[in-house]
């Protein structure tokens, strides 16, 4: 069989092999379960770091970091009449001019190999950034917003372009729709195989989101929100195939301009053998359970806001957050104790620290409670309802497809809605066994590891063999 | 707005065009920075206005079609915005830790009368050295690698102050002023300011003490030594090739040191004992002109983010050239005023006033990303004065920096990248 030879380019984007988290987890069981040999191609920040997950055997790791001051350079600096036609074609981003743009990429990758660092501040790349701006902003763009844009774009692009020595695979696998793109689709322009793409978050949607902590300048938001804009239509329209781990990423995808026909959706699995049923009984008090990261996208203030309104009712509640607090995010762990302090809520919300196993904490809840702002697909979920507990979440993600029919869903943010929901589960324990009884036969058909494997493995061997795929009406 | 063409299908208008307007205006601040319909959906659909909920509250299909009737009553504001400045130079504990040291290592050389200059030209350059390490560690190292990078340096400094003050004058002193040094520096760049201005204390009472008892200075510097020796870890190898790599790549921030140091060196060299009185007068010309250069770089910093018109950024870059010029000059014109009453002390006072301007506008070009041309004009400005020890040529260098700084200023598109 051709897949057991298979050699795969797999890009991954500030996540596999050095960040822990869904979809590094995901690509961890991806590598681990397929027969195929895996260069991974990943994509960092500029810090040098050693992975914190295990690479299979046979694999190569090799690591691009962003922003990162880039080293002396080997070669001669490329001529400037080269290196402005291709930068102008790939400013077109800014007229969201895919074809343009995409000849400009491709110009700027046959240049790679020539050095392109100070090219970027030439006199003449900055007044041509400026004439494009002016255009986009109505306006003269200050100098500050000029070499701001250079310098991003500057420190975007050059690392992603030298992708030398070029790896001989047989199928490129872009594990993001953001940045992750570019290599992954430039290998796979130069080796003329085919182009796997698979989003778990719809990047764009999330780079938008980010808008709003990082307030960028007029000029970066627009200049960014166009690049990242294309290059997600880059991926949609160049990409033979497309999983995606629920039918509200699809939404995007089809409205971003991505075939419907190529696109799959494939949702995470996990191996249910690591989490045993539940006893089917349950003890008091009524108890909710969260697992995960404390993390602002989590949203542990409206969850602890909600059940402050659950405790008015129902004094004896206790409500256990299980998880890490990961590094930078100690201040918003201390909001949440403040928060939960302000309301006198010491006796029944418990911070219990990371779980292990953890099914463990799964065990101990009457129900799960998820309160995430965004989510993919979150494995806390599935997880939750393999040991054959319910589950209350927000609307977001891919977390209402999952929880349909077995839990109830909320929208995201609304402590009154989640409070409400949480206390019609904690007041009823027949019911959330009968629910939770349903969630675990929903994730034993539907979200197993065996499965997801399997439909990768398929879709690896046909893309490898007739180089496309259409999704079977 | 999308790229879907044959599989979008047609929007209808929205029905409720009285709820439409009230939420454009409940979202304006949003909508007026949003770059696009998508980013304005992305926003919506977080804020709870899924599929469902907009067909019930506006007739629409979905979030995207809300997205786009919102984005059309959008009053886009495109105004510049200036990134706020990030002033530093403001009096702190390394400041205090800085002079504490200073007057340690002063009453340690009173007491032996002899300068180790080896060790002095090591430790300058090795303190531009470490702290541009530390900065590019800090970029691109995750934090234990760039601790452990901070400690080797540590000990390069330890090692290099052991082994030029072996080599120079007056040993004990050396060492043990040199090994101060090294501990505040190190301090310092960790973040330990307060740690630092302590250690810096107890050397200099250790030193007064040393005096008093007149006891061989060297046993000021176990402090320090003892203080490193707790702070540091053992030598490991994955330091020394980032190490190198900086040496290889950074290495003209160890010629600016140098170039400093060698300066210092010829000057004190001129003025004989009377330097003190110089040095103490550059010393505080200097602490000026740091604080005066935080201002001056947020000045700039904030000019190339507001001013649209390239003639008005000239002219306002200008006028805070001209604004930073004239207070770090102040010391130096003072210093000249009062020559013809210096009497013997002409010679340091001359020579220390012009050293405060040549350093401020090497300090500047710093800032700006051109350290090449102040590392030229420190080791220009002590070759000179080996060839004719006049403090007058280090007054022509500095003038000499002073129109490389006004040629430079001209580009701000070549060093705006370090001010953003």
């Amino acid at each position: 069989m051709r897949s057991s030879h298979l050699r795969v380019l797999f890009v991954t984007e500030g996540t596999y092999p050095y960040s822990v988290g869904g979809v590094s987890r995901w690509c961890e069981q991806l590598l681990f379960g397929l027969k195929a040999q895996f260069t991974v191609l990943a994509l960092w920040g500029p810090r040098r770091a050693k992975p914190t997950l295990p690479l299979p055997q046979g694999s190569t790791l090799r690591t691009l970091h962003l922003f990162r001051p880039v080293p002396a350079f080997p070669f001669a600096t490329a001529p400037l009449h080269t290196f402005l036609p291709a930068l102008e074609k790939l400013l077109a981003f800014l007229d969201l001019d895919l074809e343009t743009f995409q000849g400009g990429l491709w110009e700027l990758f046959l240049l790679r190999k020539r050095n392109l660092f100070h090219l970027f501040f030439h006199p003449r790349t900055q007044a041509l950034l400026q004439e494009r701006l002016h255009l986009l902003l109505g306006r003269s763009p200050t100098l500050g917003e000029t070499l701001s844009v250079l310098h991003w774009l500057r420190s975007t692009l050059l690392p992603l372009l030298a992708l030398d020595p070029i790896p001989e695979v047989d199928l490129v696998h872009a594990t993001s729709g953001g940045l992750a793109v570019i290599p992954a689709w430039l290998v796979s322009r130069h080796l003329g195989v085919p182009f796997l793409l698979t989003e778990h978050g719809v990047f764009l949607r999330e780079r938008y989101l980010a808008f709003s902590e990082t307030n960028p300048s007029p000029a970066e938001r627009l200049v960014q929100a166009r690049f990242y804009h294309l290059i997600s239509r880059l991926a949609y329209r160049e990409t033979q195939f497309i999983t995606t781990v629920s039918r509200f990423n699809r939404q995007w995808e089809v409205e971003l301009g991505a075939d419907p026909k190529r696109i799959q959706v494939v949702a995470n699995g996990i191996d249910p053998e690591q989490f045993p049923e539940a006893p089917a009984h349950l003890e008091d008090p009524p108890t909710a359970v969260w697992v995960g990261r404390i993390d602002p996208l989590k949203d542990l203030l409206t969850l602890v806001n909600a059940f402050h309104w659950v405790r008015q009712a129902l004094p004896q509640a206790q409500l256990l957050l299980f998880g890490p607090v990961p590094r930078g995010n100690e201040a918003y762990a201390e909001g949440v104790r403040a928060r939960v302090k302000e309301l006198g809520l010491e006796d029944n919300v418990r911070f219990m620290g990371p779980a292990s196993p953890v099914y463990q904490a799964y065990h101990r809840g009457w129900v799960g409670v998820l309160s995430s702002i965004s989510e993919g697909f979150p494995y806390t979920v599935i997880e939750n309802m393999a040991v054959g507990r319910t589950l209350v979440g927000t609307r977001v993600g891919s977390v209402g497809e999952v929880l349909e029919g077995v839990g109830e869903v909320v929208p995201a943010m609304e402590p009154e809605a989640l409070g409400e929901a949480l206390l019609g589960f904690l007041k009823d324990p027949d019911r959330c066994l009968a629910k939770g009884r349903e969630a675990r036969e929903k994730v034993l058909s539907l979200y197993t590891l065996r499965r997801m494997l399997e439909e990768f493995s398929r879709i690896y061997e046909a893309l490898a063999l007739e180089g496309s795929l259409e999704v079977p009406e | 707005m999308s790229a879907r063409g044959e599989y979008r299908p047609p929007v209808p208008p929205p029905q409720n065009l009285q709820g439409l307007s009230e939420l454009a205006h409940a979202l304006r601040g949003l909508l007026s920075q949003v770059s696009d319909p998508y980013e304005l959906a992305a926003h919506l659909e977080v804020l709870g206005y899924n599929r469902y909920r907009v067909e019930r509250l506006f007739g629409l299909p979905n979030t995207f079609a809300l997205a786009q009737a919102l984005f059309a009553l959008a009053q886009r504001d495109f105004r510049p915005k200036a990134k706020p400045p990030k002033p530093r130079g403001t009096l702190g504990p390394r400041h205090l830790a800085v002079a504490l040291t200073l007057g340690g290592t002063l009453v340690v050389f009173w007491s032996t009368g002899s300068v180790g200059w080896l060790s002095a030209l090591f430790l300058l350059t090795w303190s531009q050295l470490v702290a541009r390490t530390s900065f590019r560690a800090a970029v691109e190292l995750e934090t234990p690698e760039a601790e452990e990078v901070l400690n080797l340096m540590a000990w390069v400094g330890v090692l290099g102050v052991s082994v030029t003050a072996f080599l120079d004058l007056g040993f004990a002193a050396t060492w043990g002023a040199g090994l101060a040094w090294v501990a505040v520096g190190v301090l310092t760049l960790r973040g330990l300011e307060a740690k630092a201005a302590w250690v810096a204390s107890g050397f200099l009472l250790l030193a007064v003490l040393l005096r008093i008892a007149g006891i061989d200075p060297f046993w000021a510097g176990l402090l320090p030594l003892l203080l490193l020796l707790r702070e540091g870890h053992p030598l490991r190898r994955e330091g020394f090739p980032f190490f190198g790599k900086i040496l290889a790549e950074e290495w003209v921030y160890g010629a600016y040191g140098l170039g400093q140091g060698f300066v210092l060196w010829k000057l004190v060299d001129l003025a004989g004992e009377r330097a003190l009185v110089g040095l103490g007068l550059y010393l505080l010309a200097s602490l000026l002109v740091e604080m005066r250069l935080s201002a001056f770089v947020a000045t700039l910093a904030k000019t190339l983010w507001q001013t649209e018109n390239p003639v008005a950024l000239l002219l306002a870059l200008q006028r805070s050239l001209w604004s930073y010029t004239f207070t770090a000059s102040v010391p130096t014109f003072l210093v000249l005023l009062g020559l013809p009453w210096s009497g013997e002390y002409h010679v340091p006072l001359l020579g220390f006033g012009f050293l405060s301007f040549l350093s401020a506008m090497a300090l500047a070009l710093n800032a700006l990303g051109a350290i090449h041309g102040s590392a030229l004009a420190f080791l220009t400005g002590a070759l000179l004065l080996h060839l004719a020890p006049n403090p007058l040529l280090l007054g022509a260098v500095a003038l000499g920096l002073l129109l490389y700084l006004l040629e430079h200023l001209r580009h701000p598109e070549r060093y705006g990248l370090y001010l953003l």
